[in-house]
């Protein structure tokens, strides 16, 4: 099972997304789904060395020279958790069999990692009193032909909806 | 302090955006309650990064209006990403068919800010020569780009009295990434970001940041007299908008003329914007519904009429009246009745019809 582990070789997905990086988090954009993600440091320095070579292992490896404090696999096992749900990933993860799908709660009590390196990834969701702020309807948002959905956020679906 | 009185969280919009848009925008000396008060103002407006933007070295960043403001930063940014990835698209469809468009507004004035996300991205405003906007509304009316949202405008008479052909000699290419996009020169962007904020009714505070940091990134380069132009009654209204910007968001004029620095506003302009800035949210400004389907519920007519009732600044603008001491009441009503004065003549009719 060990041998699975290290097999394992995540590839991040690139096509229909929109990336952008700021000094403290990733943002990417799924064109696809419509959804905004915001990444922070570690889940995003897992996302940016998924390219389908490097082992969990190793990334465990990478996470601990950047970020300086020692990393266990199960925090990028956490990582790729959530990057998976977001449909960040190429393809879906072999979960070896002694490897559980863990949590972010689980993880602090398991891993005791101070809770700012743990790997956090948000959907990106417009304040309410911004729903109306620009002069377009973001993805997700009501729209109306006075209200059209802004580039990129879709059409304007007959439940008034950008999709 | 209670700031109820909504004079007062019209002045707190402006302290809170006071030199947002620079790099380092001076402290805020702000409360939490202070701040919460107007945050859904703010961010009803588009304004909401820009006060995150103010606040995120300050002992608010961790407060939980703190994070609503940084959330509204993270979607302008996203947003951002999608309108350049969509203007390269749409500017290369129209340079391949043999059209140059001018972009006005949006990325053309959100390049002036530290960070793509500090503003709101709405459609994209495309200028094309008058001989050639057939031609490019055939283009972007395609299937293929239908969700683009592009604003396409004949030629730019509609905000400015300078010719295509002065505009487009003086406009200047500009690097988006792999692309160059054409934008007007920047004293002719300064005179149109004054001119089309007034004309709107100056009731957007998101809208005097962009003319602030115009003004402020104006160098010595900068024409003043282009931007003014010979029209003295337009030079005035660009003057009081940058006037404005000092005023009420702090910005720095020491390097404009005199002509600038010494114009006096009319009295009832600077009380007129912030009694605009009360209601500063994009929901309490969409356009009425259609006068003609007002008519199917008659109960609706009198509010349908009152609702269009103008304001002052963008009345006077529209009417390419002078910003002086004189009332503004004959320009409402000129405005008024050139908007409505065709349905209002109908109306007996019309009701007689229904009935």
């Amino acid at each position: 099972m060990k041998e699975m582990r290290k097999k394992t070789t995540p590839r991040a997905r690139t096509e229909g997304l929109l990336v952008e990086e700021l000094p403290h988090e990733m943002l990417i954009y799924d064109t696809e789904r419509h959804k905004a993600h915001c990444l922070n440091p570690t889940a995003a320095l897992v996302w940016k060395h998924c390219d389908g070579r490097t082992s969990v292992q190793e990334l465990a490896r990478l996470l601990a020279k950047t970020l300086g404090v020692s990393v266990d696999e199960d925090v990028v096992w956490c990582a790729l958790n959530q990057l998976e749900k977001d449909h960040l990933l190429e393809e879906k993860i072999e979960w070896p069999v002694d490897v559980e799908r863990i949590s972010r709660r689980t993880l602090i009590r398991r891993v005791g990692m101070a809770v700012v390196l743990l790997p956090v990834i948000t959907t990106i969701v417009a304040p309410t009193a911004m729903a109306s702020a620009s002069s377009c309807a973001g993805p997700g948002q009501a729209c109306s032909s006075a209200h059209p959905c802004c580039p990129g956020a879709g059409i304007c679906a007959p439940n008034n909806t950008c999709i | 302090m209670n700031y109820s009185h909504t004079k007062s969280r019209s002045r707190l919009i402006a302290k809170v955006l006071g030199g947002a848009w620079r790099s380092s925008p001076p402290e805020l000396k702000c409360s939490l309650e202070e701040l919460a008060e107007v945050a859904p103002l703010l961010l009803g407006s588009g304004a909401g990064a820009l006060a995150w933007w103010r606040i995120r070295n300050t002992t608010l960043q961790t407060t939980e209006t703190a994070i609503e403001l940084h959330q509204a930063y993270l979607l302008h940014t996203i947003h951002g990403s999608l309108f350049a990835s969509k203007l390269k698209q749409a500017v290369a469809l129209l340079r391949s068919n043999g059209v140059e468009p001018i972009l006005i507004k949006g990325w053309a004035v959100a390049r002036l800010y530290p960070e793509r996300g500090l503003r709101p991205y709405g459609d994209i405003d495309l200028c094309v020569s008058p001989d050639q906007y057939t031609k490019a509304k055939a283009l972007l009316d395609s299937p293929e780009y239908k969700d683009y949202w592009v604003d396409l405008h004949e030629g730019l008479s509609r905000h400015d009295n300078s010719t295509w052909d002065e505009l487009v000699k003086r406009s200047q290419l500009v690097k988006l990434d792999e692309i160059s996009v054409r934008i007007l020169a920047d004293e002719d962007h300064l005179r149109v970001l004054c001119v089309h904020w007034l004309g709107d009714g100056a009731w957007r505070p998101i809208q005097l940041c962009d003319i602030a940091a115009a003004v402020e990134a104006a160098d010595s380069g900068f024409d003043w007299d282009v931007c003014l132009g010979r029209d003295k009654r337009r030079a005035k209204w660009v003057a009081s908008g940058i006037g404005l910007a000092q005023q009420l968001l702090g910005a720095r004029v020491e390097h404009c003329p005199l002509q600038v620095r010494a114009a006096r506003m009319p009295r009832w302009l600077l009380p007129t914007v912030l009694r605009n800035w009360e209601r500063p949210c994009i929901e309490d400004h969409r356009p009425p519904e259609l006068i003609m389907k007002t008519l199917r519920h008659p109960t609706r007519v009198p509010k349908a009429l009152v609702v269009r009732w103008p304001d002052a600044i963008g009345a006077t603008i529209r009417l390419k009246g002078s910003f002086n001491q004189c009332p503004r009441l004959p320009f409402q009503i000129g405005d008024y009745f050139i908007k409505n004065g065709k349905f209002l003549m109908r109306l007996p009719g019309l009701v007689r019809a229904r009935r």
